[in-house]
């Protein structure tokens, strides 16, 4: 038995001892001396173990086996060659024949040594590879303790890698802070998945930046989280940036909106509004205003306005343009930008709570032509950026505005040349029609006149036939004359009314064709309870009683004409109006023909002859008197019986 | 004979001369809508019609159209100072236009031909 317990000692692949508690050897296997390169001999009677190994270690480590019973430590032997055996000796304490020794067993360890310097230096590299990283990565076991940081990590929160290990984040970050990073990690463990998160979180220099933090959890065979991988990123720039980026794309987005509204615009007023609220929505300000200049009498006038109380705008809707601040702006073509409107307008910012105000002059071909303001009831700094930006929308607008100025300009232009063309048109239309017929009826007349005079008869014909041709010889002269105003009324661009006495024209006018108008006989009677009646009107007025006057002559089957005219007031929408009734016993208008009989003029095809002419001068007229005319049926129904021509205009005491 | 004409001047001159030539003139109409509607009612229809061409409601053209339609043998006579519409007028059936200003004895010469000419 003993000796077979001497063939394994002597031949087990460790080095097995026996040492006294001196630390002298009193036995040591084959293996040693193979190992070793030392006789067994050499090792035990020349306690020549001095040469491989170091007796105050052996000393220090019998002394920790007696403590602790066994002991187990790692040791690089010297081979007599001089070269080392990494060895693990395990060392353990006990009694053999009364007498206590060591039994040492060391295992040679070269092989686990090799692996474990690998792995360690794998480690050293990730390590390395982590701490040259700007992320920072840290890695967890449970929801509120670090395991481990890399270098970033570390030094974003102000601390050294080791310092952190194993540390309570509720130790090193503030409660906040640590609670929201302790959500995101017990997310991570609960859901056992991904969770990503932006955190703002407080660096060493105590400035708080957003990060982007990544959470990524290590699940074992069994679908647990064994521990936590976490990334996070500084992106508090990145985020700048991009909110930078979508400012200036939406600035981009808005300027284009101006330029093509502006290249679209057909209307000015909208073309403003356009562009006022896309300034607006540009610096997300809450009221504006444009202005343009009204050169002829040095004052500024706001055309167009959006988010200002009404009071406001009512305060500063028309402004002096040599008084300050205004001829800054106005005089000087300069901007205004400020956070302090209260020290310009004390009062207006007190009253309305305006604080920020920018003011660019708008500028068309080198002239200031307005200026387009926004205000705010917040304090804003105005940008560099912005200030130029507003600056370009205000030129902008001025190019805009000029554009449209000319294709205005043209446009009316046009619209002359169309009108004047109408005019000649028509004109050319009333020599071949009206004239033409007027003359028609002189003619045959005269035709008439000599054949009867021949035969020495009728002499009362003939006298009526004279009186006709002279009655048509006036309707031709009435006829220029209201071509020769009408077209006088349209070319006009303003018409100047004074007060005149509505009474004496109307009796001017009852003169003239008692006079005029003999062919057939005519009574006029006017019922007019006043001697004085004024109206805001001008000399056309006594054409309007004559036009009418004419056609109820004209428009006769009968031999007797009796006209009837009653001059009441009236009142309508609380204004004191003059009605004039003209009543006939012509042969009437029928219902279809009631409005149409005004719309003569070189703007309308000529369904009827002159005084169709003549009844849309009279609707010009007393349309610039801010008055109307219509006509009604003498006896309601029956249109034969006569005519109602009905007037009112505007009294003026 | 019939007179179709919004001036009421010439109607009565119309009226006179005709009569002086002993022509009997049995209506007039002071439109084109008129005219058509005083025709549906004539027991006898008029030899002659003498028509205008610009009137209210009814234009002579489209009145001459509706008395032909109702009587193709109608001797419709256009009397206007509208020239362009003379090509118009003959093609659609008037026998003879007259452009305004003419002579009564353009008219009556007309009216006496008339017979020869159908």
């Amino acid at each position: 038995m003993e000796e077979k317990y001497k063939k394994i000692f002597e031949n087990v692949s460790d080095i097995i001892f026996l040492l006294d508690l001196e630390g002298n050897i009193i036995d040591i296997n084959k293996t040693a001396s193979d190992i070793l390169g030392f006789t067994k001999d050499e090792l035990i009677k020349n306690k020549n173990y001095k040469s491989f190994i170091d007796k105050k270690i052996i000393q220090d480590n019998i002394s920790q086996t007696i403590e602790k019973d066994f002991y187990v430590f790692e040791y690089d032997l010297k081979k007599k060659d001089e070269t080392l055996a990494p060895v693990e000796i395990s060392m353990k304490l006990f009694d053999l024949a009364n007498e206590r020794i060591i039994l040492g067993v060391a295992r040679n360890i070269k092989k686990r040594k090799k692996i474990e310097k690998a792995l360690k230096d794998k480690i050293s590299e990730q390590e390395l590879l982590l701490d040259n990283l700007d992320f920072q990565i840290w890695y967890l076991v449970e929801p509120e303790s670090y395991v481990a940081v890399n270098k970033a990590r570390a030094e974003f929160l102000g601390f050294k890698k080791k310092d952190l290990v194993s540390r309570n984040i509720y130790e090193f970050q503030s409660k906040k802070e640590a609670d929201a990073c302790f959500n995101g990690n017990e997310r991570a463990f609960l859901e056992k998945c991904q969770i990503r998160t932006e955190e703002w979180l407080k660096n060493a220099k105590g400035e708080y930046r957003l990060c982007r933090v990544i959470r990524t959890p290590k699940l074992d065979e069994n679908g647990n989280v064994e521990y936590l991988i976490c990334t996070s990123e500084d992106i508090t720039e990145l985020k700048k940036a991009e909110e930078e980026m979508k400012s200036r794309i939406k600035k981009t987005e808005i300027l284009n909106k101006i330029i093509i509204a502006g290249n679209e615009a057909k209307d000015v007023n909208n073309l403003l509004k356009i562009i006022l609220a896309s300034t607006l929505e540009l610096l997300k300000f809450e009221g504006g205003g444009i202005y343009l200049l009204d050169n002829n009498n040095g004052y500024a006038k706001v055309v167009c306005n959006i988010g200002l109380p009404e009071d406001f705008v009512e305060n500063v809707k028309s402004v002096k343009i040599d008084e300050s601040p205004y001829n800054m702006i106005f005089l000087q073509g300069k901007a205004i930008f400020t956070a302090d409107y209260h020290k310009i307008h004390p009062e207006r910012s007190k009253k309305w709570g305006l604080l920020s105000l920018a003011s660019v002059p708008i500028i068309a071909e080198e002239q200031i032509i307005g200026a387009l303001n926004i205000a705010s009831m917040s304090r804003y700094s105005f940008s560099e950026e912005e200030r130029d930006l507003l600056q370009f929308v205000g030129r902008e607008m001025g190019n805009i505005l000029s554009k449209l100025k000319a294709e205005e300009k043209l446009k009316e232009s046009e619209e002359r040349y169309r009108q004047a063309y109408n005019r000649v048109d028509f004109y050319k239309n009333i020599f071949a029609h009206d004239i033409n017929n007027i003359l028609q009826n002189i003619k045959m007349g005269i035709d008439l006149n000599l054949k009867k005079l021949n035969s020495n008869n009728d002499i009362e014909v003939i006298r009526k036939l004279n009186l006709m041709i002279k009655e048509q010889v006036n309707r031709a002269e009435k006829l220029v004359s209201n071509i020769r105003k009408l077209s006088q009324m349209e070319e006009e661009v303003e018409i100047k009314l004074k007060k005149i006495n509505l009474i004496n024209v109307l009796e001017n006018s009852i003169k003239y064709i008692k006079k005029g108008f003999k062919f057939k006989e005519t009574n006029i009677i006017l019922n007019a309870n006043f001697k004085n009646l004024y109206i805001n009107g001008n000399e056309l007025l006594q054409d309007v009683f004559e036009n009418i006057l004419i056609n109820s002559i004209n428009y006769t089957e009968k031999d007797i004409v009796n006209i009837e005219i009653n001059i009441l007031k009236q009142k309508k929408k609380k204004l004191n109006y003059i009605r004039m009734e003209f009543i006939d016993n012509g042969i009437g208008i029928q219902d279809s023909l009631k409005k149409r009989i005004f719309e003569g003029g070189f703007n309308k095809h000529p369904s009827v002859k002159g005084m169709g002419l003549g009844l849309s001068l009279v609707k010009k007229v007393i349309q610039t008197y801010n008055g109307t005319i219509w006509v009604e049926d003498k006896i309601i129904g029956d249109y034969s019986k006569g005519s109602k021509f009905i007037i009112l205009i505007p009294e003026v005491k | 004979m019939f007179i179709v004409e919004d001036d009421l001047t010439l109607q009565k001159i119309y009226l006179e001369i005709l009569t002086t030539f002993g022509y009997e003139v049995i209506d007039t109409a002071i439109n084109g809508e008129e005219a058509v509607e005083k025709f549906k009612s004539f027991l006898e229809k008029p030899e002659i019609i003498i028509m205008d061409y610009r009137m209210p409601l009814k234009n002579g053209i489209d009145a001459t159209k509706e008395i032909l339609k109702l009587d193709s043998d109608s001797r419709i006579i256009f009397a206007s100072a509208d020239s362009s519409i003379e090509t118009l007028a003959l093609s659609i059936g008037a026998i003879s236009f007259l452009e305004k200003p003419f002579d009564i004895d353009n008219l009556i010469d007309l009216i006496q031909k008339i017979p020869q000419m159908l």
